[in-house]
């Protein structure tokens, strides 16, 4: 019984790798807040954060809402976040606003063998990462929505390997003249969740073959 | 059939005997290791857990191991049937003893519980509610709000 006495009434008495797993499961920003509690709190957080959902700035506010000020210091918060090669082992990562400038992130991302990625696309320059996107061998949930006004030519089928996608959502695509879905697809060997909303075919067939698909959403509502 | 109804006999820190099924005991990795090894013939000697989470910690493997052939949702609404129904102190508890016991399921359903506690909380609210005690002084404080002001609502 002695021994347990010492774990008493606060938090401050669980060692450190426990402290990062209870930590692992905050959003960001109730885990950044964690970081004045006490010294010993200053650090943890940016050592355990495993899931970067970068919508967690909003606080649940529209994005015209959270103040200039605010997307600053969380840009430079991201990026020290990724200057730091130890460490960070990333789940996943989402964003949806559209004053951040997320290429070099998703890249980092990329490189850390993250999970998931969610993302909603503004800019002309994501097309160059696509070729990183669709061979990252770690990804199990890939879910891409392009805004209106902007298009991500898909590469061209050779260029897909997703070995452990599992989940892919895409939504308002555009596809590089000769590629198809179905090339997409097949770079995709246990693909069990597909959906395709307000995507533009152009002149491809969509013609879906997969043993492994479970659902299979098509939504064209928007296109024509 | 002979394996699954051996019993694992486990002792706690405060000498109560508990018997259990292997197949309730495995779901602790620490005591399967030992029965591979062949060092769970006789009582295991728990130091650092008392009788009373000692059960609680048997009492949620039995449910997952009897919950085998239900649906997720099932396990998901028992697991925070049980979670919501400890007290803080408890939780602690719960937290160091599956670690110890390296219940994996335990460990991350306790942690995320204290997680959801922290959420939503102010750095001032979970100093209280967690007794944790503030070293920083006011100037090193403002400085890391100022540093991550997106974190930080205006009414801390």
């Amino acid at each position: 019984m002695a021994k347990l006495v010492k774990y008493h009434g606060s938090l401050d008495n669980l060692p450190d790798p426990i402290l990062c797993h209870i930590l692992s499961f905050l959003p960001a920003r109730d885990g950044v807040r964690t970081s004045i509690l006490s010294p010993r709190w200053r650090y943890r957080f940016i050592s355990s954060i495993s899931k970067l959902d970068l919508d967690d700035i909003q606080d649940g506010l529209p994005n015209s809402l959270v103040p200039d000020e605010h997307i600053e210091s969380f840009k430079k918060f991201v990026d020290r976040l990724f200057s730091n090669p130890k460490h960070l082992s990333l789940e996943s990562f989402r964003v949806s606003d559209d004053r951040l400038t997320i290429l070099n992130w998703l890249c980092a991302a990329l490189l850390r063998c993250v999970k998931e990625i969610d993302v909603h696309l503004f800019r002309e320059e994501i097309p160059k990462l696509s070729t990183v996107l669709f061979t990252c061998p770690s990804l199990v949930t890939l879910k891409l929505n392009i805004l209106p006004g902007y298009e991500l030519k898909l590469p061209s089928p050779t260029n897909v390997c997703l070995p452990n996608l599992r989940t892919l959502h895409l939504s308002g695509m555009g596809l590089v003249d000769g590629c198809s879905f179905h090339g997409i697809i097949s770079g995709c060997p246990v693909l069990q969740d597909f959906d395709l909303s307000n995507c533009h075919l152009g002149a491809s067939e969509l013609n879906i073959h997969s043993l492994s698909l479970r659902r299979l959403v098509l939504d064209f509502e928007h296109v024509f | 059939m002979a394996s699954t109804l051996k019993k694992i006999i486990l002792k706690s820190c405060d000498g109560k005997i508990l018997e259990v099924e292997e197949a309730v005991a495995v779901q602790s990795q620490m005591i399967k290791n030992m029965i591979e090894d062949d060092c769970a013939n006789e009582e295991i000697p728990l130091p650092d857990i008392t009788g009373e989470i000692l059960s609680m910690i048997i009492e949620y493997c039995k449910m997952h191991v009897d919950g085998e052939n239900n649906s997720n949702n099932e396990l998901i609404a028992r697991d925070a049937d049980f979670i919501t129904r400890v007290d803080l102190n408890t939780l602690y508890y719960l937290i160091v003893a599956a670690n110890f016991l390296n219940v994996k399921s335990l460990l991350d359903l306790t942690c995320q519980r204290v997680a959801d506690i922290i959420k939503g909380k102010s750095p001032e609210e979970i100093r209280l509610t967690f007794n944790i005690k503030n070293d920083f002084t006011p100037e090193e404080e403002e400085e890391i709000r100022k540093k991550n002001a997106w974190a930080f609502d205006y009414k801390d």
